[in-house]
């Protein structure tokens, strides 16, 4: 029988080390895993690297992996929000490595990663500063970059139901980039609002097949903040 | 035209007047910030799909407070409805669309524009007192 639900956050998170490179779903306050990522604050760990769209904002869980002084460096496209954050003040005092990442670049990587494509040619960003150093080509008269995919050691995510085969469904804002991250990691591990039975959802509405998940962990936490 | 000789509207008007040149039919992506107004003043007869970048195609109206869904916001983090026929993406998707050359029209928030148009969106201190300045991630994501 295949059953990918572990019965806690501890379980779920198990066997990650000092250094991983974490990919972390969400965007603004919805659909971030916040409670596999204080469940990484509670691990210690040292030196991670955080791939996740809003890093640098105040909510959701990742400051108080910050201010844990556990990340090290952070990849993003948008490094700040409204209010101050406790990586703003970090990377202001030379604390944490900062890579600015164009949006659809960084979605672009991590989808690189899980389909097998080791490299792609974009327009964004070639022939600015974001992108100096990186190889570039003319392509059909226009100046490409070529960017690599975004390799990971762990991706969290978060779903709104999941079956004990993985399969996800999403719920509104909550998609973003939980789906792309799925498989962009050696391991992908799930908090899920509402687990469901194995073939209660309908296969037409699966948007993540349950092969790209390896752990999922049933979090009934209510509203995102 | 020098800066000092351009009439100061307010965000709704800006909004307003941008949304008066929408026609019916257009893909439009809003960016975080000012730009997102502009759903608020589109005639709900007048048939234009609004992108936001986090996945949202047919964005609506801001809502009353007894219509918000906590599950569902705009780029710039506020709560939106979605309209008739809207649908949900993921960010793969969602930048497909704009790089794939599927919108009509980007609507770009500004927090510096020099005169030749280049456009910073944001800033971030880099030390006491110093900051760089920077392009939004649907600006410099298209």
């Amino acid at each position: 029988m295949i059953d990918k639900f572990v019965p806690d956050i501890p379980a779920a998170l198990a066997g990650i080390e000092d250094g991983a490179v974490i990919l972390v779903g969400g965007f603004g306050t919805v659909g971030i895993p916040n409670a596999l990522i204080e469940g990484l604050v509670d691990l210690r760990l040292k030196d991670l690297t955080i791939v996740a769209n809003n890093a640098g904002a105040a909510f959701g869980g990742l400051p108080k992996l910050m201010e844990a002084g556990a990340v090290r460096k952070v990849v993003c496209s948008y490094p700040k929000g409204a209010e101050k954050s406790v990586f703003v003040e970090l990377y202001r005092d030379g604390k944490i490595e900062l890579e600015l990442v164009p949006q659809g670049t960084l979605a672009e990587r991590i989808r690189a990663a899980a389909a097998g494509v080791p490299a792609f040619f974009t327009r964004t960003g070639a022939g600015t500063e974001l992108t100096a150093g990186k190889e570039t080509r003319i392509i059909n008269g226009r100046l490409c970059v070529l960017e690599e995919a975004l390799y990971a050691d762990v991706a969290l995510l978060e779903s709104w139901q999941a079956d004990r085969w993985g399969n996800l469904t999403y719920r509104l804002s909550g998609r973003n980039f939980n789906p792309v991250m799925a498989g962009a990691a050696k391991i992908t591990i799930v908090q899920t609002q509402h687990a469901v039975a194995l073939g209660a959802l309908d296969p037409d509405h699966i948007i993540t097949p349950g092969i790209f998940i390896n752990r999922v962990v049933h979090v009934p936490y209510g509203d995102p903040a | 035209m020098s800066a000092a000789t351009l009439r100061t509207l307010s965000r709704d008007a800006m909004a307003a007047r941008i949304a008066a040149d929408i026609p019916e039919g257009w893909v439009v992506n809003l960016g975080i910030g000012a730009p997102t107004w502009v759903a608020n003043h589109v005639p709900p007869e007048r048939e234009v799909i609004f992108h936001s970048e986090n996945g949202i195609l047919g964005v609506g109206p801001a809502p009353e407070p007894s219509q918000i869904n906590p599950r569902l916001i705009n780029a710039g983090k506020q709560h939106v409805t979605l309209r008739d026929g809207a649908s949900i993406i993921g960010h793969a998707d969602s930048f497909a669309i704009i790089r794939g050359g599927h919108l009509d029209l980007a609507v770009l928030g500004g927090y510096e524009v020099a005169e030749n148009g280049d456009l910073a969106n944001w800033w971030l201190p880099v030390s006491a007192g110093r900051w760089i300045s920077a392009l939004a991630p649907s600006a410099f994501g298209c």
